[in-house]
């Protein structure tokens, strides 16, 4: 009976043991059963949170609280939980504090000479065909917070929503005015529109917030260019029919098979009709009509003009990042293209917009991720810039880069690149520097960070970044950490492939810190030198599984799992993982000796640790049992103190045995010259 | 008794060690004076192919960190000798067509005797191996490195020797050994996958006749 009791629960149980994924790596490299460093013991989701969130971004553990960032009801939202995974509040609107108000205040008249130096240029010297539009209904686009009107002189040349005409033979100049009211500050300008006159066979007419050209087959390019400021190539063709011409054998085909009459050329998008030209009607195209593709005002000029900074109270876009420290609350608010700092009780205390640096002129500021670091210093990863951490002063100033990526070729792709055209190396796929995924400041300014694995430079996956801006992660361990290390290359049906894809980090105490892998949804803890504790987590959509990790942060001694789903995940280290957590923590400290003791047990624990071994080893060499120690070392497959034991278990030897290998070599020399001379010697004694 | 072993002595250690220092004397007298002896020369492939077992089993370990698992001593010793053939077979090809006067029991023998520094030095460098420290490393490994250079410069000699060749007729004469020991290579692997190819052709009309039958 006892025996089926046993039976069946061992039977029970065995699908619960299988589930877990629990491995770490040999020194060869090969996969190895090894007791799981932490467990499942809860989880809180939306459910029990009781409030409908997707897209969690970010979270970060502070003091009391948890710190969520994520969508409620299409917006953006700052959950805070208590430490006990209850919720306290949801912040979607951030009040100003008065002395950040009274600074945004000050902003508005920049604001004003932004929006007018941007019309400037736009009216500044330009005669404009008639009937084009202007793009003045289009102002709300730079800021929508402000109220824009027009007033113009002549309503019959420019109308107040930008639409020109001019019926003389002459140019004709129109005043219009711009008045811009911002949080109760006016602004005037008053600007000189110049208007052309009409050609034959090119009419423009307002079509939306854009200008539509009819234009005549005949109609010379060189002529368009100048009148509407374009740059169509002339030494190609002359007239508008060559474009056509040009383009008409490769024409798009829509769903049904029929020939769409309209390509693309230099950013305006032709239309037309075809014609069999008769002697009557001797052109080949009627009816053609060019528009532009793109806007007047594009995102770039909007970029400029931090319109989200005067729209109270604030409301955070697409925000990705999310660090508090003592001094606030960080949020990179991505989309908004800036970085909101919040005093503790959710107040707007300030922000910081542009970075003062060659790459953001030609790609926008979309902040990602940020750390801030005990000086107030703010490190910043950016979408798409691959120069490095952006390192921002306290007052938002930009300070410089830190941290790059290092880019590495093999031999073979350095020589194929050698052997190729200029021409055709800028053909090949661009090296650029990975881009970080993630970074977190320890209490020391050194940066941790994660990036994104490239070919052949996965072992730089985790970064430990010092003040200087060099790489100083300790990697004295089997592997580098990097993730999984082996893994199938190369795509195929039935398993994941690549390397791990590194997306948070998290720093436990002493030095341990784990990194969060999405691909596989696993979690790897490292030791400060490098050495890999153990992997947990797995991949599901039960509840003590994650799918699709997005952060990972420590709260005491528990590690907290942010999944794409919204629960939030709590793993508690088992009686091994605490074992080895509290060893660390000792040797780490110098205390080699209880050290030891506790190796001991995560041996019992877990006899494939390899890793223990070397901590034994450690306690013997400190206590000169050199013997035992080179064993231990051998086991632990570390060479560099076995090499050390070795050295002072010879040394021992050598000095116990002085006496012994002294008179050895007295003998030996001695001997060298007798048995050379010992038929002198021998025949001596014979003739006595 | 003695005067054996002392001929023993004189053709196995004292002979090549000449050789080796005195490479022009020493072939002359090895080709001309058939001072060179098959038996010696086979003697030390089999001890340098059981050298490389024994490097990996015994190696100390500051030295030694390969997987025992990937460990394969048959493996070990038939790449060994595979090598040998192939450079023997592609020198006296080589050499043939470029009017070489050495014949192959000359080459083959010349292989042997070069293998003698690498055989004399890296039988010790096993002992040593365990009694260094990480700091020694590079001791032991100049001296592993000297015993290889030695074995090479002996190989060196000992083809320009026997072929009555010149420096840069060697030279090619290496070169070109290389290469025809990649063709040799090449030819022997589409041979195999061919005739692979060919058995599981018959084995699947044999198949086919016999579902049919």
């Amino acid at each position: 009976m006892k025996k089926k009791i046993t039976l069946l629960l061992i039977l029970l149980l065995i699908p619960f043991q299988l589930g877990m994924v629990s491995y770490n790596y040999s020194f060869h490299g090969e996969v190895l059963h090894s007791s799981a460093g932490y467990n499942y013991i809860t989880h809180v989701n939306q459910q029990s949170l009781g409030v409908r969130y997707s897209n969690p971004r970010d979270f970060v553990v502070y003091e009391d609280h948890v710190y969520l960032l994520a969508t409620v009801d299409n917006k953006d939202a700052l959950l805070v939980l208590n430490l006990d995974l209850e919720l306290v509040d949801i912040i979607q609107e951030f009040e100003l504090t008065p002395e950040y108000e009274s600074y945004v205040q000050g902003q508005v008249t920049e604001t004003f000479t932004l929006i007018n130096s941007f019309y400037e240029h736009f009216f500044e010297e330009k005669t404009f065909y008639p009937g084009t539009k202007l793009p003045m209904s289009e102002s709300d686009k730079l800021i929508e917070v402000a109220q824009i009107s027009w007033e113009s002189s002549s309503v019959s040349n420019i109308t107040n929503d930008g639409k020109t005409s001019n019926n003389s033979d002459e140019n004709v100049l129109v005043n219009i005015t711009l008045k811009i009211e911002l949080w109760g500050q006016v602004f005037e300008n008053t600007f000189t529109v110049t208007i052309g006159t009409l050609e034959e066979g090119l009419v423009a007419k307002p079509s939306g917030s854009k200008t539509e050209y009819e234009i005549d087959e005949n109609f010379e390019i060189q002529k368009l260019n100048e009148l509407l400021y374009l740059e169509f190539d002339e030494t190609k063709y002359i007239t508008v029919q060559d474009i056509i011409d040009d383009f008409i054998d490769r024409l798009a085909v829509d769903d049904e098979g029929n020939v769409k009459n309209e390509f693309v050329y230099e950013d305006y998008k032709f239309t037309f009709s075809e014609n069999t030209p008769t002697e009557e009607n001797p052109s080949k195209y009627t009816n053609i009509k060019m528009v532009s593709q793109v806007s007047t005002i594009t995102n770039e000029d909007a970029d400029k003009i931090h319109s989200s900074m005067f729209e109270v109270p604030y409301k955070t876009k697409n925000a990705y990042g999310l660090d508090v420290v003592d001094s606030g609350i960080y949020i990179a608010d991505t989309d908004n293209g800036r970085i909101v700092k919040l005093t503790h009780d959710f107040k707007v205390k300030d922000t910081f917009y542009d970075v003062e640096d060659e790459t953001f002129k030609e790609l926008a500021y979309r902040p990602i991720k940020i750390s801030v670091d005990q000086s107030e210093r703010m490190y910043v990863i950016a979408r798409n810039a691959y120069e490095g951490i952006i390192e921002l002063d306290s007052n938002g100033s930009f300070n410089r880069y830190t941290g790059v990526n290092p880019i590495k070729l093999t031999p073979l792709q350095i020589l194929r690149r050698m052997l190729m055209t200029e021409a055709q190396r800028a053909k090949l796929e661009k090296f650029l520097p990975t881009d970080y995924t993630n970074l977190i400041v320890d209490d020391k300014n050194f940066i941790y960070a994660t990036a994104k694995a490239r070919e052949n430079n996965a072992e730089n996956m985790i970064q430990l970044i010092n003040p200087k801006g060099i790489d100083v992660l300790t990697r004295t361990g089997y592997h580098p950490p990097m993730g999984d290390i082996m893994y199938v290359e190369g795509k195929n049906n039935y398993v994941i492939d690549g390397p791990s894809n590194l997306v948070d980090i998290a720093i436990g105490k002493n030095g341990i810190y784990s990194v969060l892998d999405d691909k596989r949804s696993r979690i790897f803890t490292y030791d400060s030198e490098g050495n890999l504790l153990y992997v947990n987590g797995d991949k599901g959509y039960q509840s003590d599984r994650f799918n699709q990790g997005v952060a990972l942060s420590y709260l005491n001694d528990n590690l907290l799992v942010l999944d794409a789903s919204g629960s939030i995940v709590v793993y508690r280290p088992t009686e091994f993982g605490e074992s080895v957590n509290k060893a660390v923590e000792l040797h780490y400290n110098g205390q080699f000796e209880e050290a030891a003791e506790l190796w001991e047990k995560v041996l019992k624990l877990n006899t494939n640790y390899e890793v223990a071994y070397n901590g034994i080893g450690k306690y013997h060499l400190r206590l000169g049992n050199y013997k035992e120690a080179m064993a231990n070392f051998k086991l632990g497959h570390d060479q560099f103190y076995y090499s050390k034991a070795f050295k002072n278990h010879r040394n021992q030897i050598i000095k116990e045995n002085f006496t012994w290998i002294f008179m050895g070599v007295i003998v030996l020399v001695i001997s060298i010259p007798v048995y050379k001379n010992r038929k002198k010697i021998f025949r001596k004694r014979g003739d006595q | 008794m003695k005067e054996k072993f002392k001929k023993f002595f004189n053709d196995f250690i004292k002979f090549p060690v000449y050789v080796l220092f005195h490479p022009f004397d020493g072939y002359e007298d090895f080709k001309r004076f058939k001072k060179g002896k098959l038996w010696v020369a086979i003697t030390y492939l089999v001890l340098f192919a059981i050298l490389g077992v024994l490097q990996i089993q015994y190696n100390g370990f500051i030295i030694n960190d390969v997987n025992p698992k990937e460990i394969n001593s048959l493996k070990q010793i038939f790449s060994v000798i595979l090598l040998v053939v192939l450079f023997v077979v592609g020198n006296w090809s080589v050499t043939t067509l470029m009017e070489g006067k050495g014949n192959m029991k000359e080459i083959l023998m010349v292989t042997g005797y070069s293998l003698l520094p690498i055989v004399l030095i890296g039988y010790p460098s096993i002992l040593i191996s365990r009694f260094v420290t990480l700091e020694e490393v590079g001791l032991y490994k100049l001296i592993l490195g000297i015993g290889y250079f030695a074995t090479g410069w002996m190989l060196f000699m000992g083809i320009l020797n026997i072929h009555e060749y010149g420096l840069g007729k060697t030279i090619a004469a290496f070169f070109l050994t290389v290469v025809s020991m990649l063709v040799m290579i090449f030819v022997a692997l589409l041979f195999f996958d061919l005739i692979q190819q060919f058995l599981s052709f018959i084995k699947m009309i044999w198949r086919e006749l016999n579902l049919r039958l």
